[in-house]
């Protein structure tokens, strides 16, 4: 099985919920990146949602962009990320989702993508904008690679879409709390309570939530709706608080994982 | 609605919808708010009242006589040069802000390169009472200041844009990032034939007046068709205003001229159609400037109406299929195109068209067999005559010759 489908398993079993941090590859440098991924691996993280940056992000806010801005700056590339995973994966089984834009995957070829993407070490992928009527092929495809799927829900698609895009990805579906860009936030909607629910029951395979999300208090109250919970630039902002200094970096990092999974497991 | 493949939101494999899922229900509600009201009697009533009351339409259709016997065939200028704000962006801009005010969107946002689409939105906000904000680029303020200031004139906000190269593609992804974040109450007026179904589609239905009217004017001046159309191509919307009444007609010849900028060789132009890689940016699949890890390469030209990396995905279609025919024109034969035009007729042009006139005065055979060709002067030039002079080392704000 999947590393990613194990530690689902695993944790639904047992009556949990999910950690999933984001973090973008090469951020703030390609070792220090490196890293974050055993760091987060090591405090509780249960699937690292790894981005490969892409110079005009348009569903990102500003952290994101500027974490993207300082991996180029560092000299990330594919064959780069590609290299640092398999690296990795002689240290750890964290299930990784490569995170990334449709144009990287269109350059290179689709086919060449996936099969570099799973190479490499990752367990799943998830395409930012490219919807499933754009992609249907491409995700139907990822199978033959032993990548599982992730498409994204937002509380403007109806209960009937969330239904069928459950039915076409295989890892989860990964609902987007606001309707705007990614980026830390205090609070949500009223009606999203409401709306999640809806989707949770129309939604077939496990489905975690993320958007805005900056602590455990906030996501509390809709924990009933959701098996997991995604933070990015949260945790994000504490490798642009901390230039320079990487191990105060790591300790940060450490820290932000520690204080949303353990809640979030218990 | 099932998911499955929308041929009708394509061109062959070219346009789509390529956007995070938040975005795909405020465009279904374009789409339909497009389906319904633009093709209304009604609606084209008000589109063609406002654009002749206030934008001065029908712009006219010249021939071109120096120009004509210099380049050995007939030559008719359809001058958007003498549309309302001086190019051929108003007709876009008001067709859509007809839209938006049908679909109650108070708040219209907009990206903008050189500042020619800022300002015709910022125009038609003034004319509908409407919340306009310009997103552009910090680099971009710099250098068109001169709009910026018009923009603010006429009531809208411009917002400087700080993110990736601080040019046009980066204003329009802020624009796109406003959009997705406040889309109950806002219109995204997109001002070219790109981004995801409907935009190009939309875009080249309002511009189609341009073709429109020259199907007719020279139907009247020559009682015939013309056998060649030659446009400027950035985002593409000036050239699928004036193709898009001919595309029935497989006789009559396209010809599209990009920005070469300091070279094909050099990296720095805005030439996706010549230098053809597949790529999706900003909604739609087409042809775009892009590395081989697909990150965006930043354009250049001459011209700030035709820096932008990606081109409408239709153009790219008809390139694909041999319909349409491009070449890409260096800035230095652009700045001899923008003097040929100004002392032959009269007619001094803006940088983007200056761009035909350019490669036309070096290569006139390019026409081929046009016996009777249109070309479309998309603006006029008065904008760039202090970049020119600058071009050609004199500062005319200091008085005479730079060092």
């Amino acid at each position: 099985m999947n590393r990613l489908k194990k530690v689902f398993k695993k944790r639904l079993e047992a009556g949990q919920k999910l950690f999933l941090p984001y973090l973008c590859a090469g951020d703030p440098d390609l070792e220090t990146s490196r890293e974050l991924v055993l760091t987060v691996d090591e405090n509780g993280a249960d699937v690292l949602e790894y981005g490969f940056p892409f110079s005009d992000p348009v569903a990102d806010g500003p952290t994101v962009q500027k974490a993207g801005l300082r991996s180029f700056d560092s000299g990330v590339s594919l064959t780069k990320v590609f290299a640092t995973v398999s690296d990795l994966r002689s240290e750890t089984e964290l299930p990784l989702v490569m995170m990334t834009y449709y144009n990287p995957v269109l350059k290179r070829g689709e086919d060449w993508f996936l099969e570099h993407t799973s190479e490499a070490g990752f367990d799943a992928i998830l395409v930012v904008d490219l919807p499933p009527e754009e992609g249907l092929e491409f995700y139907q495809r990822a199978a033959d690679y032993e990548l599982e799927t992730i498409l994204l829900a937002t509380p403007t698609t109806p209960p009937e879409r969330v239904r069928e895009l459950s039915q076409l990805a295989t890892g989860f579906i990964y609902y987007v709390m606001v309707t705007g860009v990614t980026g830390a936030r205090t609070g949500y909607d009223t009606k999203l309570a409401e709306r999640l629910q809806v989707a949770r029951e129309a939604c077939e395979i496990p489905l975690v939530a993320g958007f805005g999300v900056s602590n455990y208090e906030m996501i509390a109250p809709y924990l009933d709706y959701v098996d997991g919970v995604v933070t990015g630039s949260a945790l994000i902002q504490k490798i642009e608080d901390n230039l320079g200094e990487p191990d105060k970096i790591k300790s940060e990092v450490e820290q932000f994982v520690r204080n949303l999974a353990e809640p979030l497991h218990s | 609605m099932p998911i499955s493949y929308h041929e009708e939101r394509h061109f062959g494999e070219f346009g789509g919808q390529y956007v995070p899922e938040t975005l795909l229900a405020p465009l279904e509600e374009l789409t339909e708010a497009y389906k319904t009201f633009a093709s209304s009697e009604e609606f084209q009533k008000d589109f063609k009242r406002i654009v002749s009351e206030y934008s001065g339409r029908p712009t006219p259709l010249t021939y071109a006589q120096q120009l004509s016997r210099d380049l050995n065939r007939e030559i008719y200028l359809k001058r958007e040069d003498l549309n309302h704000t001086g190019a051929h962006k108003l007709n876009n801009a008001i067709g859509q802000i007809l839209l938006a005010d049908r679909m109650d969107k108070e708040r219209i946002i907009a990206e903008t390169g050189a500042g020619q689409h800022g300002v015709a939105v910022a125009t038609v906000c003034a004319y509908f009472d409407k919340e306009c904000i310009v997103y552009m680029g910090e680099k971009d303020i710099k250098r068109q200041s001169l709009n910026v200031y018009r923009m603010e004139l006429l009531g809208a906000r411009v917002e400087p844009v700080k993110t990736g190269a601080r040019t046009l593609k980066d204003a329009t992804s802020e624009a796109i990032r406003d959009w997705v974040t406040n889309v109950e109450n806002t219109h995204y007026l997109l001002g070219s034939v790109v981004g995801p179904y409907p935009y190009p589609d939309m875009v080249r239905d309002f511009q189609a007046i341009i073709g429109e009217e020259t199907k007719e004017q020279f139907q009247t001046q020559t009682g015939t068709d013309p056998d060649g159309l030659v446009a400027c191509i950035g985002g593409g919307s000036n050239a699928m205003g004036l193709f898009a009444p001919f595309l029935d007609n497989e006789e009559i010849e396209l010809f599209g001229v990009e920005a070469a900028g300091e070279g094909i060789d050099s990296g720095r132009h805005s030439a996706p159609l010549v230098t053809s890689g597949h790529g999706v940016l900003h909604g739609s699949k087409s042809y775009l400037m892009s590395d081989e890890d697909g990150q965006v390469q930043t354009p250049h030209s001459v011209a700030a109406g035709l820096d932008y990396p990606g081109v409408g995905p239709q153009l790219a279609d008809l390139k694909e299929k041999g319909r349409l025919q491009v070449k890409a024109v260096k800035d230095d034969q652009v700045i001899k195109g923008f003097k040929y035009l100004s002392a032959l007729e009269g007619i001094i042009p803006a940088l983007e068209p200056a761009h035909v006139f350019g490669l036309l005065a070096e290569e006139p055979d390019w026409l081929g067999d046009c016996e009777q060709v249109v070309i479309n002067l998309s603006g006029r030039g008065d904008k760039d005559v202090l970049e020119v002079a600058e071009y050609e080392g004199r500062d005319l704000l200091a008085g005479g010759e730079a060092e």
